[in-house]
């Protein structure tokens, strides 16, 4: 109805991806409502580009690359991967090609096959320009409601509550749109169909077990990880299941990649204090790695700060199956010092702070764990 | 139409430390956008970088014009400097806001009294200049819908608010703040607009 600026041929599509929205190497016109929408990326990229939270290690993001190329074939150069170090779950692409992948997301998934499924849906958000699509339509309808107003006055404000509901997110059918050919990119490609939904339902538990007004839920109520997405999915995988005899997780490739920064993940999404999804996020690595000290350390520092009731004991039982178990960071003698502590029990904790001052001379809470040993 | 500017500025007079006289212009952070008829700013490219540009030519002339020598910093990509341009914003609605707007602090009354920090020396040194210009643009321009409204007294027109900074590179100080937020305004799509933009922008500028 109330067309833009300029109205321009639409471009085509490429014949290896028959469905895109655009031909390979795509770049808008600048005088088109498109290029403002793409301008506006550009300056979001021009600060992602420089922020601090941009993980920027080459080895984590050639593995990341390659997924994508795998997936998006001749448009692998349109588009640029930033990891983002935020503790949520999250990809996010721009319209003009920016994909950002949270740490979130990578702590969470067990292997490439997970990943591929999302970076896929987001890889066909960009390949289907749904962002142009989802602007014009706020932008129509506001032009709309504000015409609709102009001419009889008082149905406006209902056409607004309407707007609301569409201005923040892509529609219902675009999200569809996106995990349908999301979903064939990466079976395309190789990935196992049954891996697409152990994300969505490791959110869903996280999100039924979040306080309901804590900033997790306010997080999540933007990413709706709804059954409905989960059983469309899972119904897709039966399908799609029996077409190959051989498909890939590649699960020892992912781990290998993202192993490096495991501790550094746990321990940010350990100190967002939503100890109750901490704990699933925990629960589900652990699943995989049963005998990883490491895990088993930062599952019992959960406990220890959560302090409810009944976390004290759980916390100095987890502790002391920890320092039994290989990969254990030095700090959980510490752990076991403090917890021991609080279970009154002063020789072996002093016994517990000791060791841990041995190992790490140089601990920067040296004088609080002296000031611990120095009391009778 | 009513223009309301206003500057502030804690030295009237340049300081040079060399008699080339240099400042440096960073490139103008513009965005010019189509007012629709719901209110919707649309964001245009080739409106935005022609304004950019046209501001640049038009302040690197003027400055010149009074002995000054320009050097400009077009398509920032070196990550300290787009920073740098980024500070300039926040901090340009700080004074906007705090010391010339609606939520004034008690310790920012009458003097210029804001910094983007000491780290401004290394481009003293990298760009031999003795102060940077900095500018802020948001400029919007209705569309023909928009203007149907505005007949029938059902909306209002595109806003042009701007502020610019001058930087004292050896401290990082703010030594000249001017705002400028005209409905209406000049018309940046042309180059014609850019010069009336530019002459009243620099009013008020130290000597």
């Amino acid at each position: 109805m109330f067309v833009s600026s300029a109205a321009r041929a639409e471009p085509t599509s490429n014949a290896t991806i028959p469905w895109a929205q655009l031909p390979v190497g795509y770049h808008p016109a600048t005088d088109t409502d498109e290029g403002g929408i793409w301008m506006i990326g550009e300056r979001a990229e021009a600060e992602v580009r420089t922020s601090p939270l941009v993980i920027k290690d080459p080895a984590l993001n050639a593995y990341l690359r390659r997924i994508v190329c795998k997936l998006s074939g001749p448009y692998c150069d349109s588009i640029r991967i930033y990891v983002v170090d935020i503790p949520y779950v999250n990809a996010r692409m721009a319209p003009n090609g920016m994909l950002q992948v949270w740490t979130g997301l990578l702590l969470r998934a067990q292997n490439e096959a997970e990943i591929s499924f999302v970076l896929g849906h987001e890889i066909s958000h960009y390949l289907l320009r749904h962002t142009v699509a989802q602007y014009r339509r706020v932008r129509d309808q506001a032009g709309t409601i504000a015409v609709i107003g102009a001419l009889t006055a008082g149905i406006g404000s209902l056409a607004k509550l309407g707007l609301a509901g569409s201005a923040s997110s892509f529609s219902r059918e675009e999200e569809r749109e996106a995990d349908q050919r999301g979903f064939e990119l990466a079976t395309a490609a190789g990935y196992d169909p049954a891996q697409c939904v152990a994300l969505w339902q490791q959110e869903l538990a996280e999100e039924t077990a979040a306080p309901k007004d804590g900033e997790f839920a306010a997080f999540a109520a933007n990413h709706p990880a709804t059954t409905e997405r989960v059983s469309t999915m899972t119904a897709m995988a039966n399908v799609a299941a029996a077409q190959r005899a051989n498909w890939q997780t590649n699960a020892d490739a992912f781990r290998k990649a993202v192993q490096p920064f495991r501790a550094q993940w746990v321990s940010e999404n350990i100190a967002l204090a939503q100890y109750e999804q901490s704990l699933l996020v925990l629960q589900l690595l652990l699943k995989s790695e049963p005998k990883s000290g490491e895990l088993q350390y930062y599952l019992a520092e959960v406990y220890r700060r959560r302090n409810a009731d009944g976390d004290s004991a759980k916390a100095l039982a987890a502790y002391a199956a920890a320092v039994t178990t290989r990969g254990a960071p030095p700090a959980v003698y510490r752990g076991l010092g403090l917890a021991s502590l609080k279970a009154g029990d002063k020789a072996a904790a002093h016994t517990a702070f000791q060791k841990y001052l041995a190992a790490v001379p140089a601990a920067d809470d040296r004088a609080m764990i002296e000031y611990y040993l120095s009391q009778p | 139409m009513l223009a309301n500017a206003d500057s502030l500025k804690s030295e009237s007079t340049l300081q040079w430390s060399s008699p080339q006289k240099r400042i440096v212009l960073i490139e103008p952070d513009v965005e010019l956008g189509e007012l629709t008829a719901g209110g919707v700013v649309e964001p245009r490219a080739d409106w935005s970088n022609h304004a950019a540009h046209a501001i640049e030519t038009s302040l690197g002339s003027a400055l010149s014009k009074r002995g000054v020598d320009v050097k400009t910093i077009a398509a920032l990509t070196d990550p300290h400097e787009l920073q740098l341009a980024r500070l300039h914003a926040v901090v340009g609605m700080e004074i906007l806001i705090h010391q010339m707007g609606f939520s004034k602090l008690p310790t920012k009354t009458t003097a210029l009294d804001w910094t983007l920090g000491p780290g401004t020396n290394d481009f003293r040194t990298k760009y031999g200049a003795d102060y940077a210009m900095f500018v802020y643009l948001r400029d919007s321009y209705s569309s023909g819908t928009r203007k149907a409204l505005m007949f029938l007294g059902m909306a209002n027109g595109g806003s042009q608010g701007a502020f610019a900074s001058l930087v004292d590179l050896r401290t990082g100080n703010i030594i000249w703040f001017k705002q400028r937020f005209t409905p209406g305004g000049g018309d940046l799509r042309t180059g014609a607009g850019a010069d009336e933009f530019t002459a009243d922008l620099l009013t008020d500028f130290p000597q």
